[in-house]
């Protein structure tokens, strides 16, 4: 017998844009954790957990 | 460390799998699964449905669904399909339709997907629409059965049951240090593992809740709230349980973190004051494993993908709150080297998912040397 498809309720909404990862430099491995964690760009934001849906937000992760 | 089984409802659906598969598996859908066999007698009954129904599978399961347990269904579009299908349908065939279910506390419109799962075995599988809490029908249609009914002198026998018609047993934080010192004494060194995976399937259930709780308030489903209800949400059903008072911080998630917070953990304060950390065990000084598991399954199911919680400091060794990091599957190994290593708190494993190589998945994203 074929799968049966089975309609779940609410589709999920397509994911907010994939945030890109700085990389880490040589220099930034040898620095001091808290000057470190200074030195690393972030990437992309954090959207507002307000108006962003659950699973939407979690994609960050 | 535990490795989490998917959570997330399949895309598609065979019901021969769902016909095979234990009750744990089956009370993880988020939709109502009942079974019911040649004479309508139910065989199963799902946490969903139970949940959504306030009647407890106990007293369901081995009653007849039509005559007993949802006598609005004794209908043409109900009772007669179920009986067509018996006689003359062959196995696999199913029909959808719309049928609308009355409580005593209000009416849910559904979706009801019947199909015949083998000769004699009915699969009911009931999509919620919408729950409301007044009816709308004529009152002579009949009522589904309430639970008192079902077992009307339960109160005598020690049976306690909250607004929502779920049995609770309350006990004092105690019992919990006393299930810890039985596993350290009768399985010692296992207790993380029992304690975490023992969570997981906590976390499951609270998931399931929670989507019944924002389906009764007419909201959309858990995973499509917005992130901050969703956490306040969280935050109230385990604080108003007793197990501390929860927090997410979401300053971090833009570096693939969300923090959890605990204030006054009960598994905490009632948890041995040990403080050995490093070496190749289980770290001992960190006491909150079931709320780690419950946090994973929980924010699992809502992501519909693997995360996993981590505590990463805890009141039962000095701090002031315990701590959970929340991350995707795949980056667990990170946080457990930063624990391994006898770190403690957020900074250290922050700086040590940001050093971390990435995935495969991720690593396109990543900038040309």
């Amino acid at each position: 017998m074929p799968d049966r498809p089975l309609e779940l309720k609410r589709p999920t909404r397509p994911s907010v844009a994939a945030p890109t990862w700085p990389g880490l430099s040589p220099a930034q491995g040898s620095l001091p954790a808290g000057e470190f964690l200074a030195s690393v760009p972030w990437r992309g934001r954090v959207p507002d957990p307000a108006s962003t849906s659950a699973i939407d937000f979690l994609k960050l992760l | 460390m535990i490795d989490l089984e998917p959570t997330s409802a399949p895309s598609s659906f065979d019901v021969r799998h769902v016909d095979a598969a234990p009750d744990a598996e089956v009370d993880a859908l988020p939709f109502g699964v009942i079974a019911l066999d040649g004479s309508g007698t139910v065989l199963r009954y799902n946490l969903f449905e139970s949940r959504l129904a306030r009647l407890d599978r106990n007293q369901v399961v081995g009653r007849n669904f039509f005559s007993e347990i949802a006598r609005c269904t004794r209908t043409e579009t109900f009772e007669g399909r179920y009986k067509r299908m018996l006689a003359a349908a062959s196995v696999g065939a199913s029909e959808t339709f719309d049928f609308v279910f009355g409580f005593a506390f209000g009416e849910q419109h559904v979706t009801v997907e019947m199909v015949l799962a083998a000769p004699g075995r009915v699969y009911l599988f009931i999509n919620r629409r919408s729950v409301k809490a007044e009816r709308t029908q004529s009152p002579e249609v009949p009522l589904a059965v309430e639970q008192r009914a079902l077992a009307p002198d339960e109160g005598s026998f020690g049976v306690r049951r909250d607004d929502q018609e779920r049995r609770h047993v309350d006990v004092a934080a105690p019992f919990f240090a006393a299930l810890r010192a039985t596993c350290d004494r009768v399985a010692p060194e296992s207790w993380q593992l029992f304690a975490t995976e023992w969570g997981v399937q906590w976390g499951r259930r609270t998931a399931i809740d929670l989507e019944v709780w924002a389906l009764e308030r007419g909201r959309a489903s858990l995973r499509e709230l917005p992130m901050a209800e969703l956490a306040a949400r969280v935050e109230a059903t385990f604080g108003e349980h007793g197990w501390g008072r929860p927090g997410f911080d979401f300053r971090w998630a833009h570096e693939g973190l969300v923090v959890l917070t605990v204030e006054r953990s009960a598994l905490a304060e009632a948890a041995p004051r040990v403080h050995t950390r490093g070496g190749d065990g289980p770290p001992q000084d960190l006491a909150c494993h079931l709320l780690a598991g419950a946090f994973s399954g929980l924010m699992t199911y809502v992501a519909d993908r693997r995360l996993t919680a981590r505590e990463v400091e805890c009141r039962a060794a000095g701090a002031e709150r315990c701590s959970f990091a929340l991350t995707a599957h795949e980056r667990r190994r990170v946080i457990d080297g930063v624990l391994r290593r006898g770190e403690r708190g957020i900074a250290p494993v922050r700086e040590a998912l940001l050093r971390a190589p990435l995935s495969g998945a991720d690593s396109d994203a990543r900038p040309s040397a």
